[in-house]
């Protein structure tokens, strides 16, 4: 039988180049203006029962545009005129700086309290192009009161680590969802599980959710992750949204993962319910609260 | 060629039906083309020498000439006949290091990629760099762009043909390739006369050479914990039985894997993701006489998605899968000037169009297998009458779809999961007249239907799209193809040129039309389709120079490509992501003397289109992007310009070697791999958001040594 042998051999230095290039990448920027950029006020307000109103409002911001962390403050709005009712109470918000939050400056009620069940109507007001007529305008209703049902605490494969998980009565015919937060006592904030994790208008009775905080580096329970310490004390808060917040809250927990990373069709713009020029959510919360040490 | 024509005189021979009227000039698993008459071997005398030349070709296709193609400078210096179709007209690369097809304004899925008659889901290997098809084994390749004849359906845009193993050899052949990323081996051999058959494998093993070798040379350690392998098999035989019947069979099974520790950019770590592609087929060919013969596919081809992946602390696992079982027939019969081919297939295919779910399944989708049967039966008649030759035929096509979900008080859900069928007709026609024997005038048109989508869900390397059936709410896609040219060769065919226009007009075309978090809130995946229409018209010029001591051509195309969605862009019609402009592609090769030569490609595009956004806002503590209309921003154009050469070192003994330099992307073009939003800054309250793309592949010479023993 006879053979014919062929055989043949890169060279390994430019294939090793060719990988270490495949896998470093760069980053050039490219030259880019933003088209078409049209102003929005950004609305994002929410009102919990048994609390007052919240609203935060700013404008968006052109790509082409650079901005720190002093001249972003020239897109927040502070002279606006901010009124909600209650469809009985009318009540012209207050405003003050809030360092905590961005943007930077809310608008706050002390008249009208949330009350579960009941439908809210926001109207801003900004300079003479938005009033009157123009002004942008909302309403939502907080969804009926809940029960956190019990609170799971269960063992990781590291000693000193929890996960928890909470279980929650759920009536399928509201069509609420649930966005829950955890504040372990070393945090100053609450963290929430992201609300994509725990919606499902299908679910109906009782449902256990596990919790999965995603603290940031600034957060002193950042080692931690998504699990709990044995003797932490943990605040656990579950408040109820109706549908059209949960679908806006859903497709900006994806949007905001997705946005700047990956090449995806997510150009749908996000479901607000504030008239234009406005863009963004007024919803309303039931708000139930648990404290539990983890054992 | 030479080669490749005393094969197939001798394969002629070997199986008995030597006449002298009749020639076997290709393989006989070739359903095309089992039998030729002689009349056409001044054609084929043409062809040795010109393998390119599409004069006297009936059809908007060509047989490409494999082994030049090879010869072409590729990226890592590996050769690749099927990434280097770039190179031909009609088709655009869609991006740097991707092998992702778009012919003629078509979609990437909407190429019919056949390996030995079996279709192939997916015809790439690590972020496109390389495709799956084994270069050692190819025989040979066809591709069709327009005139698609009748046998050919499923797919609107295109039909690549690749045939492993047409030639076997006449002793035993090992073949390999040995690199620092991938080795290849394959061999090739005989029982007897009758009995031939070839086993080959590709594996590579990036993890185990290179990533050691680049922590030793100082690269960040994480960057090491990534890895990108691929494997993939083919095995096969040829058994003549001596009565002119011929059984074949062939095996291929490729994965990809792919190990990302973590990317704080992509958001995501721990990922994991393996695909590939299952391909087995059966062929039985018979020539009961001069005139008839007949061939029987049996195939199975399966494409399958794992993935799993660590988005915000939640482990997540993604897949897709898809099985399809197909049994075809074709009979063909000459009579007189009429080349008469009929035939008839039948699939079963059952596909997940994507399942997302949560490691403790908190979450997960409802999507589930969708069954589906198809079929078609087909007719066309290859008719020559005297400088006209006309390829006229129907294609009915018919689908049915298997209702998927037990039934349910959802109407939505109810009302596009029940059983629907499709039947279409699809009439083809192509003509080719001769208006001397220099010069030819072609004409086509074609009516396609596709029942079949795969729809791009992320656009990031790993090939995560979601497979979509025809349905009660998404009808099949559509096309009416109409194609017309003038061929000329010059200076005694030692030049050729052409130009030929296109129109193309889709119905049906699908695009994904929710968000991400969409896919956990419904039953059906059609619920998230939207369907809208195309069309696409261009024109394309080739000059080709085909003999001397320099030879090349260059490819030009003008074309314009369009999408219309009543659910995208307010309505509007806007460009698709795949409109190009102006593409242009360029060949050189210059034989210096017998032992040197020279060649040079250059490639030319415009910039893909793409959303961007035009602001962004904070709300609820997260950035959005806010986007300007449909694709109305267009990628850096692509240009690039890859040299090599190649020095035929004396024989030492029976070794015979060359040695080639290439260099790919010679002045350094950052063309775009992708494009994405940073910030500059890490630290807080930097909101300098940018865009940014990232190029693969700088400038990147490579250099190899290949030797024959024999």
């Amino acid at each position: 039988m006879d053979f014919s042998f062929k055989i043949s051999m890169r060279n390994p230095h430019i294939l090793l180049l060719g990988v270490l290039i495949l896998l470093v990448g760069c980053y050039p920027d490219i030259d880019y203006i933003s088209k078409g950029y049209t102003q929005k006020i950004i609305v994002e307000g929410r009102i919990e029962s048994g609390k007052y109103p919240k609203i935060y409002l700013s404008l968006n911001v052109p790509l082409s545009e650079t901005v720190d962390s002093t001249t972003i403050r020239d897109k927040v709005i502070r002279h606006a005129k901010v009124t909600v009712s209650d469809g009985d109470v009318e009540e012209i918000l207050t405003s003050k700086w809030d360092v905590e939050h961005f943007p930077p400056y809310v608008y706050f009620g002390t008249e009208i309290k949330g009350q579960t069940g009941k439908t809210y109507y926001l109207k801003v007001e900004y300079g003479e192009e938005y009033s009157g007529e123009h002004a942008i305008k909302s309403e939502t209703t907080i969804p009926l009161d809940f029960q956190i049902d019990s609170v799971y605490i269960e063992p990781t494969a590291i000693d000193s680590l929890r996960t928890l998980s909470v279980a929650i009565n759920i009536d399928k015919n509201r069509k609420n969802a649930y966005r829950i937060y955890t504040r372990k006592s070393k945090d100053k904030r609450y963290i929430e599980t992201p609300i994509v994790f725990n919606s499902d208008f299908s679910l109906d009775g009782l449902q256990k959710f596990t919790l999965s905080p995603l603290p940031n580096k600034n957060d002193s329970s950042f080692a931690e992750g998504k699990y709990f310490a044995v003797g932490d004390i943990v605040d656990i808060k579950a408040v109820a949204i109706d549908s059209t917040a949960t679908q806006f809250f859903k497709d900006l927990t994806m949007f905001s993962i997705i946005a700047g990373n990956i090449s995806i069709n997510e150009i749908k713009p996000l479901s607000s319910n504030v008239t234009e020029p406005g863009f963004g959510i007024w919803y309303g919360c039931a708000v139930q609260t648990k404290k539990i040490i983890i054992r | 060629m030479r080669c490749f024509l005393t094969f197939s005189i001798f394969l002629f021979y070997a199986i008995g039906f030597a006449q002298t009227k009749y020639q076997v000039l290709k393989d006989t698993t070739d359903s095309s083309s089992i039998v030729h008459k002689v009349q056409e071997i001044p054609e084929i005398e043409v062809s040795s020498k010109n393998p390119l030349s599409n004069i006297k070709s009936g059809s908007g296709g060509v047989f490409i000439d494999v082994p030049k193609l090879k010869k072409l400078p590729s990226i890592l210096g590996d050769s690749d006949p099927f990434k280097a179709l770039q190179y031909m007209g009609g088709i655009s690369q869609a991006s740097d290091a991707s092998a992702n097809i778009h012919v003629r304004g078509g979609e990437n899925d909407q190429n019919l990629i056949l390996l030995n008659g079996s279709p192939v889901e997916n015809p790439t290997h690590i972020l496109g760099l390389f495709s799956v098809f084994n270069p050692d084994l190819i025989d040979q390749m066809q591709y069709l762009k327009a005139g698609i004849p009748a046998e050919y359906g499923g797919r609107l845009s295109s039909v690549i043909d690749v045939k492993n193993f047409i030639n076997p050899p006449l002793n035993t052949e090992l073949s390999g390739n040995i690199g620092l990323i991938a080795s290849r081996l394959s061999l090739k051999s005989r029982i007897g006369n009758r009995f031939s058959y070839y086993a080959a494998a590709r594996a590579s093993y990036i993890q185990y050479v290179v990533m050691p070798l680049l922590l030793k040379l100082g690269v960040d350690p994480q960057l090491t914990q990534n890895s990108f392998e691929y494997y993939d098999v083919n095995a096969g035989f040829n058994y003549y039985f001596g009565t002119g019947t011929k059984l074949s069979a062939h095996y291929y099974r490729g994965q990809d894997m792919i190990q990302i520790a973590e990317l704080s950019q992509f958001s995501f770590e721990g990922n994991s993701s393996r695909w590939g592609n299952h391909v087995l087929g059966m062929q039985l060919s018979h020539v009961f006489s001069d005139q008839f013969s007949m061939l029987h596919h049996l195939n199975f081809s399966g494409f399958d998605l794992n993935s799993t992946m660590n988005w915000l602390a939640n482990d997540y696992r993604i897949n897709t899968d898809k099985k399809s079982y197909n049994y075809k027939a074709d009979f063909i019969y000459l009579a007189g000037k009429h080349n008469i081919k009929t035939g008839l297939e039948a699939s079963f295919e059952k596909q997940l169009p994507i399942t997302i779910r949560t490691e403790s399944y908190d979450l997960q989708t409802d999507f589930r297998y969708n069954r589906f049967l198809s079929g078609a039966v087909y007719v066309r008649d290859e008719w020559e009458m005297g400088p006209l030759l006309l390829n006229v035929g129907i294609r009915s096509s018919f689908y049915h779809k298997l209702q998927t979900y037990t039934s349910s008080d959802n109407s939505e859900l109810n009302a596009i999961d029940r059983a629907k069928s499709y039947l279409g007709l699809e009439p083809r026609l192509s003509s080719r007249l001769m208006l001397d024997d220099k010069s030819s005038v072609k004409l086509s048109a074609g009516k396609h239907y596709q029942y079949n989508n795969r729809v791009q869900l992320i656009n990031f390397g790993l090939p995560i799209e979601i497979f979509v059936a025809t349905s009660s709410v998404t009808r099949p896609s559509s096309l009416w193809h109409f194609s017309g040219g003038y061929f000329r060769s010059l200076y005694n065919n030692h030049w050729e040129v052409s130009a030929e226009v296109y129109y193309k007009s889709f119905s049906n075309l699908l695009e994904y039309g929710g968000t991400l978090s969409d896919l956990f809130s419904v039953t059906a995946i059609e619920q998230l389709m939207y369907a809208g229409k195309g069309h696409a018209y261009g024109t394309e010029l080739m000059l080709r120079k085909n003999f001397g001591k320099i030879a090349g051509w260059i490819n030009y195309t003008l074309g314009w490509n369009y999408r219309q969605f009543d659910d995208i862009n307010d309505g509007k019609r806007y460009l698709a992501s795949n409109d190009r402009r102006h593409d242009l592609s360029a060949i050189l090769m210059y034989n210096i003397t017998p032992r040197w030569n020279v060649s040079a490609t250059f490639v030319y595009a415009t910039g893909n289109r793409l959303n961007l956004p035009r602001s962004w806002y904070i709300i609820d503590d997260k950035v959005v992007l806010e986007f300007s209309g449909y694709n109305a921003f267009k990628m850096p154009d692509y240009h690039r310009l890859d040299v090599s050469l190649t020095y035929k070192l004396p024989q030492w003994q029976n070794i015979h070697s060359e040695l080639n330099l290439s260099i790919y992307n010679l002045y350094n073009r950052a063309n775009p791999f992708e494009v994405h939003y940073s910030t500059k800054a890490k630290e807080e309250n930097n909101y300098d958001y940018k865009i940014a793309m990232t190029y693969l592949t700088p400038i990147l010479p490579s250099i190899s040594w290949t030797f024959h023993l024999k």
